[in-house]
């Protein structure tokens, strides 16, 4: 599997990281990408399998590269990784093809239970 | 049952949740105790992050003392604890500290966001000395409720946290279920997941947790009266463990659903007595109601 991780924190792209290996999922193939803009690129490069993206980012936010790579015919899974966690942006995401919304802090347990679908 | 009075005053965070919230953040113990007194006077190096609603007015503050924000900034992306203890000596934060501790504030918003009161989010990080709006300056003299902790974090160092809303807003709840008010409800914050029959999975955050019964913050997607597997990761004073109940929902609003607990073990069901107990304000009433039940 190819993840790649979209947060323009650097320490919070490393958390997830580091919740990726305590999940278990330390083994699989990890990009990173600041923003979507960039994530686009990554996405274009590596063909990732599972997209972890942060709502609010700079350039390109996460609901714009979902909406991206959408209007592309990407069948990419994405999830949302974010601090930002109303139920409108929650509802937002999932009518927009999101396929989990996590909020920050998370445990590994919760990105396991979150991403084990995908790893099926 | 005379209603909950929910305020700003009780939804702040306490040493508890400031210190698990930063232990996940951090990967690392982090202790966290109420610091008695008054709010301390604001030091010129303490960094003041501002929380605004969605019309840009400042609804909350969180004020760190630099070495707190230097310990925090470190811990975060395990900097040398040695490049904390010498951006708290210079009282100046590195770039990459002054970046991780926004990271901090901005998760952070979450203290001062409840089903209850206005969603606020960070709008900006100011050290006192550097200058601060003017709308910082006059809020800063209009504190309401607040919470004052004295946070370590292991290997990083110490220092001092003041959260704080900004004016008296009082909220109010909002409609409730009967039968669940009829139970002691305490406030938490706590990820769970709710699981349905045909594969859906919701993420959410418990708000309050009774022995019967909790009220969470999620994306409104399943149905009233939907049967459901949640899955609660209960903050305890001995670490996390994990509780799966059947639930069905019994209310929905703006912000999130109610549920009503159907199937609970015993092994689930003291778990959730421990915790509802020890955040409940009355644990006795709480011993009470487990021994009814």
């Amino acid at each position: 599997m190819r993840i790649l991780i979209v947060d323009d924190s650097r320490a919070m792209r490393m958390i997830i990281r580091r919740a990726l290996r305590q999940a278990g999922y330390g083994s699989h193939d990890v990009y990173e990408a600041e923003n979507g803009q960039e994530a686009l690129g990554e996405v274009e490069r590596h063909q990732p399998d599972l997209v972890l993206a942060d709502w609010n980012m700079p350039v390109m936010n996460g609901m714009e590269l979902l909406q991206s790579l959408t209007s592309k015919g990407s069948r990419i899974p994405l999830g949302f990784v974010t601090s930002e966690c109303t139920p409108q942006m929650r509802r937002r995401a999932r009518d927009a093809g999101a396929s989990f919304f996590i909020a920050k802090p998370f445990t590994s347990d919760v990105l396991q239970a979150a991403l084990a679908p995908f790893f099926r | 049952m005379s209603a909950v009075a929910y305020s700003p005053l009780n939804d702040l965070p306490g040493p508890y949740e400031v210190g698990n919230m930063f232990r996940i953040l951090m990967g690392r113990t982090v202790s966290a105790k109420t610091r008695p007194g008054s709010p301390s006077t604001v030091s010129g190096t303490d960094q003041v992050a501002v929380y605004v609603d969605d019309q840009g007015e400042i609804m909350a503050i969180c004020l760190c003392s630099v070495g707190l924000a230097a310990a925090v900034g470190a811990a975060l992306s395990m900097l040398s604890p040695q490049m904390a203890d010498e951006a708290s000596a210079r009282s100046e934060l590195p770039e990459t500290m002054r970046e991780n501790h926004y990271e901090v504030m901005n998760i952070s918003a979450r203290f001062f966001n409840s089903p209850y009161s206005p969603h606020v989010r960070l709008q900006a990080v100011h050290q006192v000395d550097q200058g601060l709006p003017a709308p910082l300056r006059t809020a800063l003299g209009r504190l309401g409720a607040w919470s004052q902790l004295d946070i370590e974090v292991e290997d990083y160092g110490t220092g001092t946290m003041l959260l704080a809303h900004i004016g008296q807003t009082m909220a109010q709840p909002t409609a409730e279920n009967e039968e669940l008010r009829a139970y002691t409800r305490a406030a938490i914050a706590a990820e769970v997941v709710l699981a349905t029959p045909d594969g859906d999975m919701v993420m959410g955050m418990a708000r309050d947790l009774s022995i019967r019964g909790a009220y969470i913050t999620c994306d409104q997607v399943l149905d009233m009266g939907a049967a459901c597997t949640l899955l609660l990761f209960a903050p305890l004073a001995d670490g996390q463990r994990k509780v799966k109940v059947g639930a069905q929902v019994v209310r929905l609003d703006g912000q999130g659903l109610a549920v009503r607990f159907t199937m609970v073990s015993e092994e689930a069901q003291a778990t959730i007595g421990e915790l509802v107990m020890m955040k409940a304000s009355d644990p006795d009433k709480v011993a009470q109601e487990i021994r009814l039940l």
